[in-house]
């Protein structure tokens, strides 16, 4: 009685917007701004800001046109034709597969590096399933709820990390100065092909195109504030990412933009670190994105089988599902991924845009669905089992034992090829009511970091825990040697990058003390330890 | 079998008495001594009245127990047999409407199953000679608990009364709260078998025409053989049958079901059932306690807050605790990790199985306490929770931070001010434990994003079930006001988006002061 179907209101239009838009722009833009265009990555990110914000405008123009269309009048997302219908399935499915592939990665690598990369993906894409099964309305309503779920956690990071922001590597970051032998030799047109592929990011604000004719008032200053907030959003982003992180380090790893949220310093230490809740949150922002594709991919797929009853909606949905998990795959095949990444990087968009023109221009099979799952659900199913095998799908580690099975390093020394790893005595805690440990040592000889925890396991069946390190210290190491190891540790989530590391190279006789991240960032700007 | 065939001769398929009043008195006595045969409770005796004409009959039936005897007697049979003693009865059943009996409750009745049926409610029925009508006489007075102080909703300010499972003491004490004429009371019966009373009680130009008029298909939507409580009613109205939510607030407090009343939401009133059922509801509704509003809005604000808190805790404290020290013992400070740490050393079970087996004792235990009566009951959390609890960590069944964990989520979902919504928590915790123990913090949070997506899907009567949360309108968060916030009252000056848009303003100044 209260519900004016297939409608949303202005706030829920907005939180969905932002959900939508800024969960990959914030992480991925920086990393590609850097990587591509070197010290005029800040010019690229303008350019993908100025590049994002037009589309948005002509994405905008064209709901707008094409509203009677869609949503209102006859409740079809797409009804232009079934052929158009099934190519916007097709790129939603490619779109949500490459997303759901490399978040599966991510997730795997900071939070479950003992699965198997497929557990990951499928029951994100079955949540997601669920997730996409509502309606416009109550996608809406779902969003609007959890909206705070994620921006809240976001904030508090924000807040509380604000102090690790080192203000003259964030100036002479964003002018570059710092960043020569970044991407060198970067031309006009690589800067410009960075702030493309920064635009490309925030192409998701295509799924306006389908929210904006559902919205209950159309009005150009909700979308231009919306617009505003996922442009303003992504640019504090930026800032925070190279003001805590710095450049080198972020155009050197994919995901080392996440690493920021580890820097927040959570007041009464109530938390030793932020990153991992603030990670599991950001899961929601991904969820929205991955479950929007799927929505109107499914809703693109009811015009092309010309579906009408809800039974038969499912059935669509389940083939969208079962699509994304096995593009997903196929995104994992460098051979065909090659292939995808051109077709993403100079087709896709250019078709986001050409279609609705083309209609504007011109302006005035159900069983087969069922064995069509069928057939998705055998093949897929075959994919996994080959997955399982593959080596881009297999768990990172197979060390995932309980708080009382683990050895909790407080120190580490690191000497030549013989690693020291000080241990907290946790018996003796136990029976000592002080509430000190004393700690034990004990020696590994191995070639890195991670060849000495594997080599601990084996040895003693126990998993090494350095996530609670008050010290790394490197005792007559050479150059090269330590920065083998401060690249693997900026590779070992479980290490904080607050700890502090003291450093006395095997040429030298005085010692330095610097924190890891500072370490960490210095590694990758190629400074040198004189 | 003869039983039989006289029941199929006389009930109807919806177990309605289908045989007229019968003019001639012998054969309506015969058939109530035949359907009330070996029915010892049901008392039935024949009279004659004398008056100038002559001697007339007159046919008594009630059932023991359920009546209040000195009305029966010194109400009816006293003035019929001597106070009108050889006086003129030549209309006597008008006479003894209008004239002889001293009680005002008492109608005329042409249908024979009403008149059972006013029997079987503890009315009186008389049945005259020469008249295919019956007299029934209200003699209602059933076994009752009286009015006792609220033990399952309390509050530390605000009235304690609550209601019981006479279905007209709970309209009564609605009544009493709200004195407006238009608040109505539609009756009827529900259940073929149990007829039992139900009243549906809204303000007339508050309420939503269409959501009174949904209740009450609802209500006649199932032919059922009885409803012994409002909560079996209420499975049978709802539209999500398969939501683990309750989807109507169930309250035994008077002052909660008048408040909602007034906020253009629809009671419902079972008899024998002290819970009243109001809808629309929503999830911060079964959040929120009577005692909000009765203390200053800052204290009532804080108690919010504390409250949703707790909600939170009581579902995901369990599943965190296992999600970080499973999979992410980073998160924990260093001295808090080797305190748990140390503690496990001595367990033999692994963190899931521990904190599965402690959840489902302290269920046990809980079950055990709601089974047995008051001292035991009590008896029983001190034996579990002391001993038990003690003599498991000991034995090295459990680790001490897990007994604090589930005893600190227990007391947190305490909390909640709904019983119904507190066993709803019970279940979401077992399912985030489950999510948790797989997949760490990604299983806990995809754990949340389903029950989170499941919400937002509910609705209550076309009203969305996180309201205010997913208002959608500014306009229509009117509860804004009303949500973990709670603005003073002076502030809360509108009635929900659902009430009849004529009558949005509920708090107006008179000296130039208006509420927002």
């Amino acid at each position: 009685m209260n519900l004016e179907n297939k409608m949303i209101s202005n706030r829920q239009s907005f939180r969905m917007g932002i959900l939508e838009n800024i969960t990959l722009g914030m992480v991925v833009i920086p990393y590609a701004t850097l990587n591509l265009a070197g010290r005029w990555h800040f010019v690229a990110f303008l350019i993908g800001l100025l590049l994002g914000a037009i589309y948005m405008a002509v994405i905008y123009y064209l709901s707008r046109g094409i509203s009677d269309y869609i949503g209102k009048d006859k409740a079809k997302v797409i009804p232009f034709g079934r052929i158009v219908s099934l190519l916007y399935t097709l790129r939603f499915v490619l779109r949500g597969g490459v997303i759901m592939f490399f978040f599966g990665k991510t997730v795997q690598e900071f939070l479950l590096q003992s699965f198997n990369l497929w557990t990951i993906i499928i029951i994100f894409a079955l949540v997601c399933c669920y997730g996409a099964s509502r309606d416009i309305e109550k996608r809406g309503r779902m969003l609007e709820l959890l909206f705070p779920w994620m921006i809240i956690p976001i904030i508090f990071v924000a807040v509380f990390s604000i102090s690790s922001i080192d203000l003259g590597e964030l100036y002479s970051g964003l002018m570059g100065e710092n960043y020569d032998m970044l991407h060198e030799g970067a031309g006009v047109l690589d800067v410009v092909r960075a702030g493309y592929v920064a635009f490309l990011i925030t192409s998701s604000t295509e799924l306006m195109l389908f929210t904006l004719p559902h919205q209950r008032e159309n009005n150009w200053r909700h979308e231009l504030k919306l617009g505003l907030w996922i442009l303003i959003s992504i640019f504090l982003a930026y800032v925070f990412i190279i003001g805590i992180l710095g450049g080198h380090w972020v155009a050197s790893d994919s995901q080392a933009a996440l690493n920021v949220m580890e820097a927040a310093f959570i007041p009464g230490e109530i938390l030793e670190r932020a990153d991992y809740p603030v990670l599991a949150f950001w899961i929601i922002g991904v969820f929205a994105v991955i479950s929007g594709y799927m929505f109107y991919a499914k809703e693109a797929l009811k015009v092309v089988a010309k579906i009408k009853k809800q039974g038969e909606s499912k059935v669509s949905l389940v083939v969208v599902t079962i699509s994304v998990i096995l593009m997903s795959w196929v995104w994992s095949l460098d051979e065909v991924s090659v292939y995808l990444a051109q077709y993403m990087l100079w087709a896709d968009v250019a078709i986001s845009i050409g279609i609705p023109v083309v209609f504007l221009l011109k302006k005035d099979g159900k069983r087969i669905l069922k064995r069509l799952a069928l057939m998705l659900v055998m093949v897929s199913t075959t994919f996994v089992m080959w997955g399982c095998g593959s080596e881009e799908f297999k768990p990172l580690t197979n060390q995932q034992e309980s708080v009382e099975d683990r050895d909790y390093v407080t120190n580490l020394t690191i000497q030549g090829d013989e690693i020291t790893f000080t241990i907290a005595d946790i018996k003796k805690y136990l029976s000592d009511a002080t509430g000190d440990y004393e700690t034990k040592e004990e020696k590994v000889k191995a070639i890195g970091l991670k060849d000495a925890l594997d080599k601990y396991y084996e040895d003693k069946g126990r998993q090494l825990d350095l996530g609670h390190l008050s010290g790394i210290t490197f005792e007559k190491v050479e150059k090269e040697q330590l920065r083998e190891y401060v690249l693997e540790m900026s590779n070992l989530p479980s290490l904080g990058k607050s700890v502090n590391v003291t450093i006395e190279l095997e040429d030298k006789k005085d010692k330095k003390e610097i924190s890891l991240r500072q370490l960490i960032k210095d590694v990758y700007s190629g400074e040198s330890f004189s | 079998m003869e039983e039989q065939r006289l029941y199929e001769k006389w009930f109807d398929d919806e177990n309605c008495f289908k045989v007229a009043i019968s003019k001639q008195l012998d054969i309506n006595i015969e058939i109530l001594k035949k359907l009330f045969q070996d029915a010892g409770d049901i008392v039935q005796k024949e009279f004659y009245l004398r008056r100038i004409q002559g001697s007339v009959r007159i046919y008594v039936v009630y059932v023991d127990g359920l009546v209040d005897r000195t009305v029966i007697e010194d109400g009816i049979l006293k003035p019929l047999l001597y106070e009108w003693r050889l006086t003129d009865g030549k209309d006597l059943m008008e006479s003894i409407l209008h004239r002889e009996t001293h009680t005002v409750d008492i109608k005329k009745e042409k249908s024979f199953d009403k008149t059972l049926l006013g029997i079987l409610k503890g009315d009186t029925a008389i049945f005259i000679q020469g008249y295919d009508q019956t007299l029934m006489v209200s003699t209602k007075k059933y076994p009752l608990r009286s009015i006792s102080e609220n033990d399952t909703e309390g509050g530390l300010r605000g009235p304690r009364d609550s209601f019981n499972e006479s279905f007209r003491f709970s309209t009564a004490l609605i009544r009493r709260r709200i004195r407006d004429p238009k608040l109505k009371v539609e009756q009827g019966t529900i259940g073929q078998r149990s007829r039992t009373d139900y009243g549906i009680m809204y303000i007339k130009d508050l309420a939503d025409p269409a959501l009174v008029e949904n209740i009450k298909s609802k209500l006649n939507a199932y032919d059922i053989d009885g409803i012994f409580d409002s909560g079996m009613a209420e499975h049978l109205m709802e539209d999500n049958w398969h939501s683990i939510f309750p989807l109507f607030q169930a309250t035994t407090r008077p002052d909660k079901v008048a408040s909602g009343i007034l906020e253009g939401r629809v009671a419902v009133v079972f008899d024998n059932s002290p819970e009243v059922v109001l809808a629309p509801c929503n999830f911060n509704m079964l959040l929120q306690a009577s005692d909000d509003y009765y203390n200053r809005w800052a204290v009532g604000t804080f108690a919010r807050i504390i409250r949703y808190l707790a909600a939170f805790l009581a579902i995901t404290l369990p599943g965190f605790y296992i999600a970080v020290t499973v999979f992410h013992s980073e998160i924990l400070p260093a001295k808090l990790l080797y305190a748990i740490a140390s503690a496990r050393s001595m367990v033999t079970f692994p963190i899931v199985v521990e904190m599965l087996l402690m959840e489902f004792l302290f269920e046990l235990l809980r079950e055990a306490g709601i089974r047995l009566p008051g001292p035991l009951g009590n008896t029983i959390g001190i034996v579990g929770g002391l001993i038990v609890g003690q003599s498991a960590v000991e034995a090295g069944i459990v680790s001490t931070i897990v007994v604090i964990v589930v005893a600190l989520s227990a007391i947190a979902s305490f909390a909640i001010p709904n019983e119904e919504f507190v066993s709803v928590y019970r279940l979401i915790k077992f399912f985030i434990i489950i999510t948790s123990a797989f997949l760490g913090l990604y299983g806990f949070i995809l754990g949340l994003l389903v029950v989170a997506i499941h919400l937002s899907e509910l609705q209550s009567f076309g009203v969305p079930y996180m309201m205010p949360a997913v208002a959608g309108d500014k306009d229509k968060a009117w509860m804004k006001g009303d949500f973990v916030l709670r603005v003073p009252i002076k502030k809360m000056g509108k009635r929900p988006f659902w009430v009849n848009e004529k009558n949005q303003e509920r708090l107006k100044g008179k000296n130039n002061e208006s509420g927002k």
